[in-house]
């Protein structure tokens, strides 16, 4: 065990971490597997995923160049800094997502079909869940569900298709992550055996009735059983971290991050937000975080540069100058929040590296144009995680090797590029598939996948 | 599409025979065998014949897809996907391509209608099929209700430390099939659990060497001199004015000294506060609002109307958590700035409006003394608690053994009444065993119970209403019989009888009573039901009912769900909301205690407002926050639900009315349809170019319509929709549409229009006129909707000659409230799974 304690770069990140407002305690591996222990000596992978809601205006945001020397459009001009940690990526649609309104936030990283009509819609797994699902044993929280509403408004969907809630109140989340053990290791062992006992007891109660009913009956049964194992599987988990202490933020961090923020000071909001989840990444409390930094009926206004209407009134701007000026100016301050995001990212220095380096991030929307539901050609930013082997700095268009050029000018002809893929090939599953392979997930295909974007690999 | 076995519908599996012969079964109990399929060859395979076919069949199939031989069982979950797809390229004009012959717009309509509705009927009976699962999960109010009932404590499950929020299926909160668990759900019913046996078992606080029985109390109080913070309050005690001042409260202005501060232990606090409120002539009376921060949560609010010299005390009790709570209390209402230069007295202390302003003040009066705004004026705030009674609590006398011993039967009672049946003798072993092992790790009794406690509370009995037990319910002191019953239709027993009645009208648990009936074995016949129904509308809990049905049936959730634009409706606000639903569920509740006709619903010479409320309708003064009947006249434009601003704006999108959302809104809650999904690449409305004349939105959506794809459907649902265009988006009557884009004058309204019958109407009035004709279609569709809402699942083919019969019985009685209630639950449909 000794000789992973001496990894260079444990005992590098702690001390680089201790200067930034926290300390990380090292795991004890004497709780894991000799496997488990093979997988914390290899360095982290990460992913985030961050959400637009509402499309964007794809007449100002469309990059019109492809390749390496592209033009920025003027709402991503400040990722600049950024050209050789982002790849900009056109043409990207979901089959099942064209002509879906406001679900489409549903389906981003699942790619389901969502019956128009509702009925007792069943999402798939999503992609997060599946990094998830690798990462979990290294980490004390397998993922993170952010949003901008507290509840199923989420990215992230379990096996079963059930919503993660997520949670949305920055104050919320660094308690879970960050707060003391109340009582201290004792007084919480105690408290996880309990839980033990209650959950065992609890899951040999709904075992005895499952054995006598049958298939279709058993369905909501079975979602439960698997949703009691796993939170036993948990329990287990946090019994044994418990002797790993916390990471200790600093106190002015920790004051920062447990504001009052209000949504109505937008950058503020999304900047502690921000802040939080590099937090989360650094200290490597969970490896896997999905930010829904505004859902189809909740995006938020931001009076701070003079728009008092949410996204979703701006994104009906039914062709009004005003609001298509509007909706690129909360287009440009959404990336730029972002291009916050992977500053911070890129200040976390580790060794050679920097935190960005090792953490993939996807910025981007389920829709296109939203003023008629558009969803070809979605926005789609794909940054960071050079050192898990992603090549950037060009920008991949699926859309031009047919169209020869785009005509902005023509308005309803770039819509209609948004609202009809120009090519059925190109799937923003390929995208998540890549990723899915960059987190060591085993898998061919993800969805509706054909096969990994070859353009970053 | 890939690959389609050629599998006719007779030459498929033993499989999909059994399934076409349940689908024939179907088809014969909704009126004649083969009827699917016989309209099927009149109604779509000729379309097939001449328009699809000759590419798309044995010899050919572009695309790699055959229609010629796709399954017409609508049943299955695969071919409907397909004729889904086969819709929407019809419906969409992509089918047949532009090479080939165009079939009539007409033709083309009635084969995608045909299509449509097959489709939906395969829908609902797949979920049907899905959904007779044995396990519908509690709402997360239902929970906290259920949680109140069995312990005696609140759980606040709204709060930031609460429960998730559940998904809906079309409006409805409480559907078995849609509401899940996963893993954070565990987390977060252990969590609750937690919290909920805190408070119902609390450990008792040591005080000077002994124990006390009682947690320790919280009392604050804080003066006018202490909410404002003055400079010189030195100088005005001296003077001995000090506990004279009090704060002048403008439109728009917080006080954030008004907080508890540490609450020591969680439970229920009173705030008191003596104030006065000064309501300008023909203006809004100012709005109290007291508003946890960290809570979310608006913890009281009303108008205040009080002469300066003779302030009231408010009071009200809201329960709390532990720890530190941030208190918002303001007055909410829109106003001036009341920046201190130009409004409110800043630093100096206040005492009366007759005080004098600073020369760059805005005046608080006019010249008479009147106020000129909404004002508060505070006097004093306080805050104290726990309320509690002496001794131990409800929990504790029911649940606490006074020994080890005693366990079994007080586990015997909790699990009995969290289950909501007898249980075996080994379910009570289990949580005995738990409390003894516990007890022998060094816990004390309480605790050791406790742990008992959190296994019942997250135990799939207690957090799922379990239906279909049929004759295994578990006799009490005998080991459990394994396993659900499999029949589907299998009739509930006593005891899912009294659960399904209990969290229909109350959203609770049963009581001792429906217990005690069921106990009997009495309960399922006629005579004792109705007595149940009547005594349980009789009791203060149905109030639940008279807001969670109308809720989901009327998609009340969508209330506020694109926020108005605030620079459009300055006026909108939460409080404003809170109204509109306010009048709908108040309505409701009139209809029920006054057993009304359900036609009241459709037009009435009545409703219910507030002060509020008649203001946003510009009608007649109405004092105080109380929902109270009104009498409607014909030129106040209101009556029945479809002029309630909460319908109204629910349909809207921040910005504008709706007409064709509005239309969709009235087909599905009024007349019980679903209209066809809009195909998918329908081109969005063209923004009118500045130069032109100011156009409606009915205008502009006529311009749409000439597309004849969307004629055929629009002309269906729209009329539906612009008969009610003389409401804006938030429900304000109006006669001109106040239009952003191109030239000239806002042009007038036009809420005329014909039904698809071709009957007539001039406007909203008319339109309602018509829709009381058309009652019976109305009685059927709420009915339905009631039997969803009833048996937490939707509806089906095998259910309609139950709801006709219903339907029936409703119309004898004169489609009144009370006696649809009655019959439904006295019904076949309610006592089976």
């Amino acid at each position: 065990m000794s000789n992973v304690l001496s990894q260079k770069w444990l005992l590098s990140r702690r001390h680089m971490l201790r200067g930034l407002g926290a300390t990380i305690a090292l795991p004890l591996l004497d709780c894991m597997s000799p496997l488990r222990a093979a997988a914390i000596a290899a360095k982290p992978r990460r992913s985030v995923f961050i959400y637009i809601p509402n499309g964007v205006n794809v007449l100002t945001w469309q990059i019109t160049k492809a390749g390496r020397d592209y033009e920025l459009s003027t709402p991503l001009k400040s990722l600049e800094k950024h050209r050789e940690n982002i790849t900009p990526i056109s043409g990207l649609h979901h089959p099942n997502g064209i002509g879906q309104a406001h679900e489409c936030q549903k389906v981003w990283l699942t790619a389901a079909k969502v019956s128009q009509e509702g009925g007792a819609f069943r999402n798939t797994v999503s992609a997060d869940q599946l990094m998830a699902e690798v990462t979990a044993p290294l980490t004390r929280f397998s993922s993170l569900e952010l949003s901008i509403s507290r509840g199923t408004t989420t990215l992230a969907w379990s096996r079963d298709g059930v919503p993660l809630p997520a949670e949305d109140n920055p104050k919320a989340v660094f308690t879970r992550l960050f707060g003391a053990e109340p009582g201290g290791v004792d007084v919480q062992r105690r408290r996880l055996n309990r839980r033990h006992s209650v959950l065992d007891l609890v899951l040999e109660d709904a075992k005895q009735l499952r054995r006598g009913i049958g298939g279709e009956d058993r369905m909501k049964l079975d979602e439960y059983l698997t949703a009691v194992r796993e939170v036993e599987v948990r329990t287990e988990r946090l019994d044994s971290w418990l002797n790993i202490p916390k990471p200790v933020v600093d106190g002015k961090t920790a004051a920062n991050l447990t504001r009052n923020v209000s949504k109505t000071e937008a950058g503020d909001y999304y900047r502690t937000m921000y802040d939080l989840m590099v937090l989360a990444l650094r200290t490597d409390m969970t490896r896997v975080i999905t930010y829904m930094s505004g859902s189809e009926s909740h995006g938020l206004a931001i009076p701070e540069i003079g728009i008092p209407q949410t996204r979703h009134e701006l994104s009906h701007h039914n062709g009004d100058p005003e609001q298509m000026a509007r909706l690129s100016r909360s287009d440009a301050f959404i990336t730029e929040q972002f291009t916050y995001f992977l500053d911070q990212l890129q200040a976390v220095k580790d060794g050679e590296e920097n935190l960005l380096d090792r953490t993939m991030v996807l910025f981007g929307s389920g829709m296109a144009y939203g003023h008629s539901h558009g969803n070809a050609n979605l926005p789609t930013i794909l940054a960071g995680g050079k050192s898990l082997g992603l090549k950037h700095g060009q920008h991949i268009d699926y859309n031009l090797p047919k169209l020869q050029q785009y005509d902005l000018a023509n308005a309803a002809g770039h819509y209609a590029v948004c609202s009809r893929p120009v090519n059925s090939n190109a799937r923003l599953t390929n995208l998540l598939l890549t990723m899915l392979h960059k987190m060591e997930v085993n898998t061919e295909k993800f969805a509706d996948s054909l096969g990994p974007v070859s353009e970053v690999v | 599409m890939s690959n389609n076995k050629p599998c006719g519908w007779l030459g498929g599996s033993g499989k999909s025979l059994l399934n076409l012969l349940v689908a024939l079964t179907n088809a014969a109990l909704v009126g004649g065998a083969m009827a699917a399929t016989g309209d099927f060859a009149q109604a779509v395979q000729p379309f097939l014949e001449q328009h699809c076919n000759r590419c798309h069949d044995a010899k050919k199939q572009k695309g790699e897809f055959r229609v010629d031989n796709l399954s017409r069982d609508f049943l299955q979950g695969g071919s409907a996907a397909k004729w889904a797809e086969v819709m929407d390229r019809i419906s969409s004009g992509e089918m047949p391509p532009k090479a080939e012959p165009k079939p009539a717009a007409a033709e083309a309509a009635k084969v995608v209608e045909w299509l449509a509705a097959r489709l939906k009927e395969g829908e609902a009976a797949r979920l049907a099929k899905r959904e007779r699962v044995s396990f519908h999960k509690l709402t997360r109010e239902e929970y906290a209700h259920t949680i109140r009932d069995l312990l005696g404590v609140t759980f606040d499950y709204a709060d930031p430390t609460g429960l998730s929020e559940d998904d809906t299926w079309n409006g409805f909160g409480r559907i078995g099939s849609v509401l899940s668990v996963s893993p954070s759900h565990v987390e977060k019913y252990l969590a609750a659990a937690d919290t909920v046996l805190a408070e119902a078992f609390p450990e008792a606080v040591v005080e000077k060497g002994r124990k006390a029985a009682l947690p320790k109390t919280f009392g604050k109080r804080l003066k006018g001199i202490d909410l404002r913070g003055v400079s010189n309050q030195a100088e005005l005690e001296a003077q001995g004015l000090a506990d004279k001042v009090r704060v002048e409260m403008w439109p728009g202005h917080d006080l954030t000294r008004a907080s508890p501060g540490n609450i020591p232990v969680a439970g229920l606090y009173r705030m008191r506060v003596q104030l006065s409120g000064l309501k300008p002539k023909n203006g809004r009376a100012p709005h109290l609002a007291v508003y946890a921060v960290n809570l979310d949560r608006m913890l009281h609010e009303q108008d205040v109307v009080a002469p300066e010299d003779k302030p009231i005390i408010v009071e009200f009790t809201t329960h709390l958590p532990a720890g530190n709570v941030n208190v918002r209390f303001g007055n909410e209402t829109p106003g001036p700035s009341n920046l201190p230069r130009s409004g409110r007295a800043g630093n100096r202390a206040f005492f009366s409006t007759k005080d004098g302003r600073l020369p760059w003040q805005m005046k608080l009066t006019d010249e008479a003394g009147e106020p000129l705004y909404p004002f508060l004026i505070v006097d004093w705030l306080e805050w104290s608690g726990p309320i509690a009674e002496e001794g131990p609590t409800f929990a504790q006398r029911e649940y606490l053994p006074a020994e080890l011993g005693g366990a079994r039967e007080k586990l015997t009672k909790l699990a009995e009444r969290a289950f909501r049946r007898p249980v075996s003798t080994e379910e009570v072993d289990r949580l005995v065993k738990l409390v003894e092992s516990e007890v022998k790790s060094g816990e004390g009794l309480e605790s050791a119970m406790k742990a008992a406690c959190q296994a019942v509370l997250c135990a799939k009995d207690f957090l799922y209403l379990v239906e279909g037990r049929g004759g295994d319910t578990p006799v009490p002191g005998q080991p459990a019989k394994q396993g659900l019953t499999a029949d589907k239709n299998v009739r509930l027993t006593q005891w899912e009888l009294a659960s399904r009645l209990s969290y229909f009208l109350w959203s609770t648990m049963p009581d001792e009573a429906l217990f005690a009936a069921a106990r009997g074995g009495k309960l399922h016949e006629p005579g004792e039901l109705r007595a149940q129904v009547q005594r349980m509308l009789r009791d203060p809990k149905a109030a639940r009912f008279a807001e969670a049905f109308p809720r989901d049936w009327l998609q009340l959730r969508s209330v506020g769900m694109f926020p108005p634009d605030k620079k459009l409706y300055p006026d909108y606000d939460a409080y404003l909301e809170k109204c509109m639903i306010g009048e709908t569920t108040a309505f409701f509740r009139e209809v029920l205690h006054k057993n009304l006709s359900l036609r009241e619903f459709l037009d009435s010479n009545w409703t219910m407002l507030n002060a509020r409320l008649a203001d946003h309708y510009k009608l007649p003064e109405v004092a105080g926050d109380q929902f109270q009947r009104v009498s409607l006249r014909p030129e106040d434009h209101r009556g029945g639900l479809l002029t309630h601003a909460a319908i109204l704006s629910l349909t809207s999108d921040g910005t504008r009315h709706r007409p064709v959302h509005r239309g969709k809104w009235v087909m599905e809650s009024i007349l019980g349809k679903s209209p066809p999904p809009p195909p998918a690449n329908v081109p969005a409305i063209e923004p009118t170019p500045a130069t032109q004349p100011k156009a409606t939105l009915r205008n502009k959506l006529d311009a749409h319509k000439r597309n004849e794809n969307c004629a055929a459907c629009h002309a269906k649902i729209d009329p539906l929709g612009l008969a009610f265009d003389n409401y804006d988006a938030i429900g304000r009557w109006r006669t001109e549409e106040i239009v952003g884009d191109g030239a000239g004058a806002n042009p007038k309204v036009d809420a005329s229009g014909e039904l698809i019958d071709g009957r007539k109407f001039t406007g909203a009035a008319e339109f309602r006129k018509l829709l009381v004709e058309d009652l019976d279609k109305f009685n059927a569709a709420f009915i339905e909707k009631l039997a969803i809402f009833a048996l937490r699942r939707v509806m089906t083919v095998d259910d309609r000659d139950a709801l006709a019969g219903l339907a029936k019985q409703s119309k004898a009685a004169d489609y009144r409230l009370v006696a649809i209630v009655e019959t439904l639950v006295s019904s076949e449909l309610f006592q089976k799974r």
